[in-house]
């Protein structure tokens, strides 16, 4: 799975990534993470990667070569608080929430077996307390937004995001 | 002519039989006859609407269902009818769960090969993924028949064992029966195969712009590295069939009649062609030109707290069970905590306005044409309630996301494929919706467009 190796480390194992060509998209800092491994990925991905400030946090957005885009969501404290993508393919979400993987694998099996009514294969709504996911779409276009509320910046709401 | 005469007879029997959806069992036939019918040319089969094959684990509603009949290729004996395939008009092609499929004709329908390998395939959907081979199928409906249509048997146990990691990291695996919610799913969105020609990019570490859902993979594997990602044409990718058929090609119409709330069930049509028979010209219909990459129209829609938002990236889909859409100021999530039947631990994003609320929203197509939709969305809550054995909802909506900033103008919009309203199943309730397959003629212009 993922490495929480030194930026350096991170670096190698993203070109690495890369050149094996076993993820959709290229390597990326992960939900959670810390804004050193971010900076990390700007360094290998120059060209792919745009970073822009925004008041309260900064967006660092990754245009995959399949024409994905993937934007995470700095904070201040240099964390990564949201994630979002969008696009005509679904993101490696394994890399994209990092640790949050399996806590988001176990809501999803979790709410399949405690829905009375289901809710359709084209979006889907993850509600934990530590992990929230919101995605829709349909096949060749999906999106979606995940974030951690304890993360999220103070006076910062996920729909100021741009 | 004797092939003529062997349809009808079968579509008799099947007729009979009490074919058509909702009985729950799986049927096996021993002729070559589709599924459905009914009076008129014979391109149409009808759609039922109820609670799933498999209620148990999850109730369908508002999920419309067909019977497919699938042969081995050339094959008029080695049949299977099979119920509850949805109709998705948000992918494209045909998938059936492993585990429906008889001893038979599992064992007939063989794989297709690249390099010696079977193709298998990781299907993306938002909730999920599903895994399995693509197969070569004759496929029946109506009295319309596709010969060799590469059709994804998902949750196939050769495969089962060797689920590369890029595939099973784009979410949860939805292999059963009990995961999927139906039999089977016939994708009759505007494209004609699903992935399109991202897949057939060459895969090189220089190049990573195939999107990854082709592998090949040997038969029996048990690591997750067995299998090779792949660059499949779009012949050999998993195929609308409707695009295989001999006539009525180019796109099909799904007819729904208005129908009470929390009906127990419903019952339409799915017409294949447009304006090739009496039944399926475009007449007074607006014509919305689709965007060929995504297949989706432009819609505007003022939220509660009167922002208006510009949605490009908006659509027409059976597979979705409400009209999913972003408004904060609907009650949804925590603030529908006290509703009968509201998950604290797993929360669905059902809105649950206290009262029905009149919408509408504005959907233009590329060709400039726009038309305005009037909806109403009730308590979802309230309405299961009510209508315990209902499967057939026509104001059930729900949140889609928080209202994103990026949806307020059209510069960014353009860029952000959540700025999205999906018209799921209870829009298409008393309509015909036309849906024409991308690069094909009709009467009423070239597709992808849809039309109501």
């Amino acid at each position: 799975m993922r490495s929480f190796g030194s930026p350096l480390f991170a670096a190698v194992a993203l070109g690495a990534a890369l050149l094996a060509k076993d993820a959709w998209l290229p390597a990326t800092a992960a939900l959670g993470d810390t804004v050193a491994s971010v900076q990390a990925d700007r360094v290998a991905l120059k060209g792919q990667l745009r970073v822009r400030s925004e008041p309260g946090y900064s967006v660092h957005e990754i245009t995959a070569a399949t024409g994905t885009v993937v934007r995470e969501y700095v904070s201040p404290a240099g964390v990564v608080f949201a994630v979002s993508w969008s696009g005509r393919t679904m993101p490696n979400l394994a890399q994209t929430l990092g640790t949050y993987f399996s806590d988001y694998q176990a809501a999803v099996k979790s709410q399949r077996a405690d829905h009375v009514h289901r809710g359709g294969h084209n979006h889907l709504e993850v509600r934990t307390p530590k992990l929230i996911v919101r995605a829709g779409g349909h096949m060749r276009q999906y999106f979606g937004t995940a974030y951690v509320p304890s993360l999220l910046p103070p006076n910062l709401s996920i729909s100021d995001l741009h | 002519m004797r092939k003529l005469i062997l349809l009808g007879l079968a579509q008799a029997l099947l007729l009979l039989g009490g074919c058509g959806g909702g009985s729950g069992g799986i049927a096996t036939s021993n002729n070559g006859g589709g599924g459905g019918g009914g009076n008129g040319p014979g391109n149409s089969v009808t759609m039922t609407v109820d609670s799933g094959p498999d209620p148990a684990s999850g109730i369908d509603a508002d999920t419309p269902f067909i019977t497919v009949t699938v042969c081995a290729p050339g094959s008029t004996t080695n049949c299977q009818t099979i119920d509850h395939i949805e109709v998705d008009t948000g992918s494209y092609g045909l998938r059936i769960l492993s585990s429906v499929l008889n001893s038979s004709l599992a064992s007939a329908l063989q794989p297709e090969q690249l390099g010696g390998n079977t193709i298998v395939e990781c299907t993306q959907f938002v909730d999920g993924f599903s895994w399995g081979p693509v197969k070569l199928a004759d496929v029946k409906v109506a009295s319309e028949s596709a010969g060799s249509v590469p059709v994804q048997v998902i949750g196939d146990a050769a495969y089962e064992n060797e689920i590369p990691s890029a595939c099973s990291s784009t979410g949860s695996p939805e292999n059963t029966v009990a995961a999927f919610g139906a039999n089977g799913i016939l994708g009759v969105g505007p494209f004609g195969d699903d992935c399109g020609p991202g897949c057939d990019i060459a895969v090189t570490s220089t190049n990573p712009t195939n999107p990854g859902w082709y592998y090949t993979c040997p038969s029996g594997g048990t690591s997750t590295t067995a299998c090779s990602e792949a660059a499949v044409s779009e012949s050999s990718q998993v195929t609308n069939p409707v695009v295989d058929f001999q006539t009525d090609n180019n796109g099909v119409v799904v007819t729904l009649p208005a129908t009470a709330q929390g009906a127990a069930t419903a019952t339409g049509t799915l017409i294949f062609g447009i304006g090739t028979q009496s039944n399926n010209a475009v007449t007074t219909q607006t014509v919305l030109t689709a965007d060929a990459n995504y297949g989706d129209v432009t819609t505007t829609y003022t939220t509660q707290d009167n922002k208006q938002e510009f949605l490009p990236f908006s659509y027409f889909d059976t597979g979705s069970n409400a009209y999913y859409f972003a408004d904060d100021g609907i009650p949804s999530l925590s603030a529908c905590s006290s509703q009968p039947g509201y998950s604290s631990s797993n929360p669905q994003s059902w809105f649950c306005p206290a009262s029905d609320i009149n919408l509408s929203a504005t959907n233009s197509g590329k060709n400039g044409l726009q038309s305005t939709v009037n909806f109403k969305i009730g308590n979802a809550y309230a309405l299961f309630n009510t209508y315990q054995t209902g499967t057939v909802f026509t104001d059930l909506g729900a949140s889609s996301g928080t209202e994103s900033a990026n949806c307020t103008s059209q510069g960014t919009a353009s860029s952000d494929t959540s700025c999205s309203f999906d018209f799921g199943f209870p829009f298409f309730l008393g309509k015909s919706v036309f849906i024409a397959i991308a690069g094909a003629s009709t009467t009423a212009g070239t597709g992808p467009f849809f039309a109501y």
